[in-house]
């Protein structure tokens, strides 16, 4: 009798919760209802579904990838969707390619894969957006190598670009992207202009860069906000391509045993002397993925330069700095007049190796399809990024866009393309290195680590990670 | 004699059916994952053979042990901190809760409105609290810079990127929100007996006598319940760290939930069967707590 | 007069821990508050300009009706299986003495202290095995297992307070073991199972990492799944977070508001009787 009691209590206690909770309530059901009939409408309309009638004579290939965001909160994200779906309905009669949007995005796709992996599963085709799930993987023999595919073909191996070399390890290539991260830098012109400092694209060698940095404190402008993370490593991966003795350790990153290199030395101590001891404490962050600080530091106008990628360009819009003020840039050297500039693939579409043969094809056509041309042009084109190709030609989209974030997303791309060095980005060179590697800033910061403390303790995390 | 043999199968029939669906749970959803990070952490276990850890062999058996403890300086910082956390919810944490709710027991004005506000900590996600908190240590935007400021014109300190300071950053982040400790705190305090209180007030006992003399020892168990809350959440110390400092500044506040995280699955040498060996230490370290914990709290309890 | 002093100078003292008790607490959900109005979130003041971006997009573009239905009902069930389940196992172990009494209940100490990072493969495999995965059931189910350690340290000290003579009385009285605990401890306890139960249901209703490792189709997300509504591969939409952090958390706190007066009152009425 009391159970019932208690168990009466517990049902009107959720009952009336779930009342209160859907205040939307009465609306619920029926925005349900509604929300379902325009779903459909809409997929009527722009082909865009998931479940399309699924046709069970041809081979079925599941794609997943993170781009669910609606597009009134990230316009590249339905530009994608559309770039997909377009793919699935122009093959419709060959194979049902089936379209699912993991609404967790790329880091739970890629947590997704690990717990698929541990019970010996795998995606059949999925866009991993940046998580290196590659090493794993293909340890557990679970993915397929797409060298022999890219060799075939010389217009799919133009259309990986970059990608072709990046991601050959040990003689194969498990990924490909259709759109890479690009990076140089930003600066605002007319802060340079008010401090009488020579604006980067003038620059011939690092030393204009500390001249321009000079300047512009002493004209009482901060030069730039860094934080212990991004920006940082990417000043840091920038300025490692100054020579070619610099370069040649910096390309050993993934295999480093030793961090006591005289380039990387003196990179650290650049960034101490040159670089970090010239802002103040307060334009340095903490660093990690919600420290946005030195990006709307620049945006409103305070600090002169902005190390980030190309897609950038769409934070110009409407900030307090003015869109006419910003500029990109790529990197200066110590070989006078060349450029280099970080560009990185990293991980993108993975292909289960438990396909069949026709799964597979269809895998590989989509692959070709991302990286061709027409879509190439078109991530640039919507500012969604660059493209890893090296045949794409920009002068040519320069003409054809017109809003000015695109423009400037387009120019930014052109320099990184036309960087005389393009390396990797610090955290694809040195791996989990990385993260020890930005745990130093702060006390280079400081003073309370020198170059040589940090070589050492970075070895010493060489040795305990073994 | 009978009689007794029928009790006693009653007795049996009944222990198995009540706690047959917990233990089942239980086996299901900790046992065995229980057991493999236990075994795993006497493999060679990463990135390399994912799926199928190796046995380090006897001679070799403790390798990761041995290794964690000699060469890890990151294991070391994170097990440091984690400790200086879970003194500080004990500290802190558990006592200043326990306060608050002795106040509140009193119904002073608000306590309702008090006791419900307290909670909101808890239920707010944990991302929003870590945005909070970047912000207010921000040394451009925040205060707390500027009040260090006015202690120590011209100090300059950015909380978060100060090796020394950060550890602070992140524990006030999370010591003062006890809402949910409190409220246990409080429904045990109501649900003791009035007459107790009347008859002491009849003995001319004041509030300090009550609380010292009456409410503290029944409640006990109790506040020894929420001491193991505290020290759990201290001792799993996870989001605060992964939301305001990723662990820095140079790894100073690494815990060993955010080390075990790090080493397993941040990286992508995957070394769970370090992770694992972090996760066994966390994890006796746990059970040696509470034990800690339920021997100081202890009351008329049989076992 | 001695005493009164005292008096006025505790009153004092508890005023001000009050007072910072509020402060602590209001501060994080106002900063959000003003924040969703904000356009770069962040800083003190009240926003220059007042911007309803984030509202506008969660109450028309996504469906917030379908991840809160969503969540009630993982939660609400998953807290009732989890109450009812640990509240037997606890009675058991707080008040029947018998041979395996200690290891039961180290075992059900001893899930407190496992990363859930630990733990998430062997059930995922399980879940894939059952064909529960992305299934709100599976979900459930977890749910049901994952804070078993604390709902069950929570009803056990409640049941420890519970005077062993009115047990013995209805023993007296013919009463079985399960008659008892039904007629006589559960209607005592209530309040220390309310508690237990609203830790559960913060807590289920909170946790994302298996919701988004198991929930991968739209019409099964959680609450939680809201927030990353906003983060893309390369910003955050801060004011689209913070909205949706208020949007995820109000209908909470008035809940809980109303739930914790269920409970008082169900003490006022006097379920104790020493």
């Amino acid at each position: 009798m009391k159970m019932k009691k208690l168990l009466a209590a517990t049902l009107s206690i959720v009952t009336v919760s779930s009342m209160i909770l859907a205040g939307c309530g009465k609306t619920e059901e029926t925005t349900q209802a509604t929300d379902t009939a325009t779903d459909t409408a809409a997929e009527t309309e722009t082909g865009e579904t998931t479940t399309e009638e699924v046709n069970g004579d041809l081979p079925t290939i599941t794609f997943t990838h993170g781009y669910y965001h609606d597009e009134s909160e990230w316009a590249a994200a339905g530009e994608m969707r559309a770039i997909y779906n377009e793919f699935a309905e122009l093959h419709k009669d060959e194979f049902n390619f089936v379209v699912q949007a993991d609404e967790t995005g790329a880091e739970g796709i890629y947590n997704t894969a690990l717990n698929d992996l541990s019970s010996g599963e795998f995606y059949d085709i999925a866009d991993f957006g940046g998580w290196d799930i590659v090493p794993v993987a293909s340890a557990s023999d679970a993915i397929l190598d797409l060298k022999p595919y890219l060799d075939e073909d010389a217009a799919f191996k133009e259309g990986a670009g970059v990608c072709y070399d990046q991601n050959l390890v040990d003689g194969k290539i498990y990924s490909v992207r259709e759109q890479i991260e690009a990076v140089g830098f930003w600066y605002n012109a007319a802060l340079f202009e008010k401090a009488g400092a020579d604006t980067p694209d003038q620059w011939s060698t690092w030393a204009d860069f500390d001249a321009a940095v000079d300047k512009l404190v002493a004209a009482d402008i901060m030069p730039f906000g860094l934080n212990a993370g991004w920006p940082t490593n990417i000043l840091t991966a920038g300025y490692s391509q100054r020579s070619s003795d610099a370069r040649a350790f910096y390309e050993t990153g993934r295999s480093v045993t030793d961090f006591d290199d005289a380039t990387f030395k003196d990179t650290l101590n650049f960034m101490q002397t040159n670089v970090l001891q010239k802002i103040d404490t307060a334009n340095f962050g903490p660093g990690g993925d919600d420290d946005e600080q030195y990006r709307t530091d620049f945006f409103d106008g305070n600090t002169a330069m902005l190390f980030n990628g190309v897609w950038d360009a769409g934070g110009a819009v409407d900030c307090a700095a003015g869109i006419d003020n910003i500029k990109p840039a790529n990197f200066p050297t110590d070989e006078a007049g060349k450029r280099a500039a970080l560009l990185s693939g990293g991980t993108g579409f993975v292909v289960s190796n438990k396909l069949d043969e026709a799964q597979t094809a269809a895998c590989i056509e989509f692959i070709k399809y991302m990286t061709s041309p027409e879509i190439a042009a078109r991530i640039i084109e919507k500012g969604i990024g660059m493209a890893p190709s090296t045949a794409v030609d920009y002068d040519a989209l320069l003409s054809k866009v017109s809003a000015p974030e695109a423009k400037l997303l387009v120019e930014a791309c052109q320099l990184c393309q036309k960087a005389d060095y393009q390396a990797l980005g610090l955290g694809n060179t040195f791996g989990d290195a990385e993260g020890e590697i930005q745990g130093k800033y702060a006390g280079l910061m400081d003073g309370s680590k020198t170059a040589d403390d940090v070589v050492k303790e970075l070895n010493d995390f060489l040795a305990a990670s073994e | 004699m009978k009689q007794h043999k029928k009790f006693l199968t009653r007795k049996n029939g009944f222990i198995c059916a009540f706690l047959a669906p917990g233990i089942l749970l239980f086996f299901i959803i900790y046992a065995y994952p229980l057991i493999n990070i236990f075994v795993t952490s006497f493999c060679k276990w990463n990135y390399k053979n994912f799926q199928a850890p190796e046995f380090l062999g006897w001679s070799h058996m403790f390798d990761n042990y041995i290794k964690i403890f000699t060469s890890d300086a990151n294991f070391k910082m994170a097990l440091i901190n984690t400790m200086k956390w879970v003194v500080l919810t004990l500290v802190i944490q558990v006592p200043f809760t326990l306060i608050v709710a002795l106040i509140l027991s009193k119904k002073p004005r608000g306590w309702k409105i008090t006791r419900n506000v307290f909670i909101i900590p808890n239920i707010i996600s944990t991302a929003a609290i870590g945005l909070i908190f970047l912000n207010i240590y921000n040394p451009s935007r925040g205060i707390v810079t500027e009040i260090m400021n006015q202690i120590r014109p011209g100090s300059n300190i950015s909380i978060l990127a100060n090796e020394k300071y950060a550890f602070w950053g992140v524990t006030f982040a999370f010591i003062f929100f006890g809402g949910s400790l409190c409220i246990l705190l409080l429904t045990q305090i109501f649900s003791i007996d009035q007459s107790l209180f009347e008859a002491a007030k009849v003995d001319g006992a004041n509030a300090w006598h009550i609380d010292t003399k009456i409410v503290l020892p029944l409640m006990r168990p109790m506040i020894g319940t929420v001491a193991v809350m505290a020290v759990n959440y201290a001792l799993l110390l996870y989001n605060e760290i992964a939301l305001i400092t990723g662990g820095g500044p140079d790894n100073a506040t690494f815990s060993l939930s955010y080390y075990i995280y790090r080493t397993a699955l941040g990286s992508t040498k995957l070394n769970f069967a370090r992770g694992n060996t972090a996760g066994v230490i966390q994890f006796i370290l746990g059970i040696v707590l509470v034990g800690l914990i339920n021997k100081a709290f202890r009351t008329n309890e049989a076992d | 007069m001695k005493q009164r002093n005292s008096g006025i100078l505790g009153r004092i003292c508890s005023g001000m821990v009050i007072a910072f008790v509020l402060f602590v607490s209001l501060y994080p959900i106002i900063w959000v508050f003003l924040s969703s109005f904000k356009e770069v979130p962040g800083g003190l003041g009240l926003p220059d300009k007042w911007v309803f971006d984030g509202y506008v997009t969660i109450f028309t573009k996504l469906n917030v009706g379908r991840y809160f239905m969503n969540s009630i009902m993982i939660a609400t069930a998953s807290t009732v299986i989890s109450v009812i389940i640990v509240a037997m196992s606890a009675y058991v172990s707080a008040r029947i003495d018998f041979k395996a009494k200690g290891i039961v209940t180290a075992m059900f100490a001893s899930t407190l202290f496992i990363p859930s990072i630990s733990i998430s493969f062997p059930i995922y495999r399980l879940l894939g095995q059952l064909h529960m995965k992305d299934s709100r059931a599976g979900l459930i189910f977890i749910y049901s297992g994952l804070g078993i350690a604390v709902t069950f340290f929570i009803i056990r000290s409640y049941f420890l307070t519970i005077p062993k003579e009115m047990e013995e009385a209805a023993r007296m009285d013919g009463c079985g073991y399960a008659s008892t605990f039904f007629r006589i401890i559960v209607p005592i306890a209530k309040p220390g199972l309310a508690t237990a139960g609203i830790m559960v249901f913060l807590n289920n209703w909170n946790e994302f990492y298996f919701a988004s490792l198991l929930l991968k189709t739209k019409e099964k997300m959680t609450i939680p799944a809201l927030l990353g509504q906003f983060t893309t591969a390369y910003s955050k939409n801060l004011n689209g977070m913070f909205s949706a952090i208020i949007v995820a958390v109000v209908p909470t706190i008035i809940v809980f508001c109303l739930l914790s007066e269920t409970f008082v009152k169900s003490l006022t009425a006097g379920a104790v009787k020493g």
